[in-house]
């Protein structure tokens, strides 16, 4: 097993079938392509591409790697009913998260400001000639889905058999080390240090959204990452934590985001559409649901 | 002259047995007659294989040594280099010495294995 950081977490890389010289090539691969997505993707370094989009006052000539992104992103916004957009950039800085988080680093003693309305499908995609065209308004977070991709990408690269993690974001490629599938613990929101569930999984991708972490101080209140696009502002929602387990970690990353921010009323019906998507969610008294096909370890 | 009628002189009884013979006469031959029946009518032993039972396979035929002088026998690794025999070993096997000033011995090519590990958790929160 071989840890390395990458887009602001701990990426975990576990090849069992092969050597520890083969899984630690194995692991700088997979931080090679962590590296190059977050200098394209990443909204707080001045010289990635999504910086410069940002920027961009005309028409933005986008790399093919955007590009897809960007079309795919248009697609989600679709599955989600609006619930993920990548429009909430701007929502973000105006919630005070305008840099890298670390514990601390985005508290405020005034209130967060209120954002300007923003919505992806006001960005006009040319995926003939590759190009963008973004409102001046618009600023573009793709965080919510790059991790996630950049897991698929990498898992391609490393055994039939083998675990990618990044930071609760992971690939699950096979059917584990012991041939009885990967076992998920999936923590508890409210204590860390305690498990919920444990997941059996085999061949599919994890992804669990909550607002414990990435949170910060505004004035007298708590802001977190986890932004509405209905509201532009972080989402007031009964979960307290989701869970998703789908076949691509691009697709869980996205989908647990949009029911958490949806609720889990709302939730369910979005789920309802997606009988190959299994969910776990725990609201705030602890209560927790399991949603479509999931395997519980017999452990647990 | 008297005649007289010689008679033969009476004989005892032909079988001139005491008591004591007759007693060992009787008791060997209740004897005999009970092993004589006892051979004819007990059952078989219980140890005598049923006759559904499969027969065990005939041990295969002892090779026997020819005859004449024993050849020396010799360890491989004692022999000159030139003269020694080839072998095909084992796939995975390789001619090794056991510790330093050995000969070579036979033993698993040694492949490079990581200790079992305890059950991989993946744990799956918010980051």
């Amino acid at each position: 097993m071989v840890e390395l950081r990458a887009m602001g977490t701990t990426v975990t890389v576990h090849a069992p079938t092969l050597s520890v010289e083969g899984e630690a090539a194995a692991a700088a691969e997979v931080g090679a392509l962590f590296a190059t997505a977050e200098a394209r993707f990443s909204r707080f370094r001045p010289d990635s591409e999504l910086a410069q989009l940002n920027c961009a006052t005309g028409p933005f000539a986008a790399s093919p790697a955007m590009m897809a992104a960007l079309a795919r992103a248009r697609a989600y916004v679709e599955l989600t009913g609006g619930r993920f957009d990548p429009a909430v950039g701007g929502a973000m800085i105006a919630a005070g998260y305008d840099r890298g988080f670390a514990p601390g680093a985005l508290d405020r003693a005034t209130a967060a400001a209120a954002a300007p309305p923003a919505r992806f499908a006001d960005v006009t995609l040319d995926l003939e000639r590759g190009l963008v065209v973004r409102p001046p308004h618009v600023q573009l977070d793709l965080g919510g889905m790059i991790k996630g991709a950049t897991v698929d990408l990498a898992a391609r690269h490393l055994p039939e058999i083998a675990a990618l993690d990044a930071g609760g974001d992971a690939a699950l490629r096979g059917a584990g080390p012991e041939g009885d599938g990967w076992y998920v613990d999936v923590e508890d929101p409210a204590d860390p240090s305690r498990v919920v569930v444990t997941l059996v999984v085999r061949d599919r991708a994890v992804a669990t959204s909550a607002a414990n972490r990435r949170r910060w101080r505004r004035g007298d209140a708590w802001a977190h990452h986890l932004i509405d696009p209905a509201t532009g502002a972080p989402a007031a929602t009964d979960l307290a934590q989701v869970t998703i387990v789908a076949h691509r970690a691009e697709r869980a990353e996205i989908l647990a985001k949009a029911v958490f921010i949806a609720g889990a009323r709302a939730g369910r019906a979005l789920l309802a559409n997606l009988p190959t998507i299994g969910a776990v969610l725990v609201d705030h008294r602890g209560d927790v649901e399991l949603i479509g096909p999931l395997e519980v370890a017999p452990d647990a | 002259m008297t005649t007289t009628d010689e008679r033969p002189a009476r004989r005892g009884p032909r079988w001139n047995v005491d008591g004591r013979a007759l007693r060992l006469w009787t008791i060997s031959g209740l004897a005999t007659t009970y092993l004589v029946a006892w051979w004819c009518f007990a059952p078989a032993p219980t140890t005598a294989p049923a006759a559904d039972e499969p027969l065990p396979a005939a041990a295969p035929t002892a090779q026997v040594a020819p005859s004449g002088p024993i050849p020396p026998a010799v360890w491989w690794h004692d022999l000159p280099p030139s003269e020694r025999p080839a072998i095909a070993l084992p796939s995975g096997w390789v001619v090794t010495a056991t510790k330093p000033g050995d000969g070579p011995t036979l033993a698993p090519a040694p492949i490079a294995r990581r200790p079992p590990a305890r059950r991989v958790r993946v744990r799956t929160r918010s980051s």
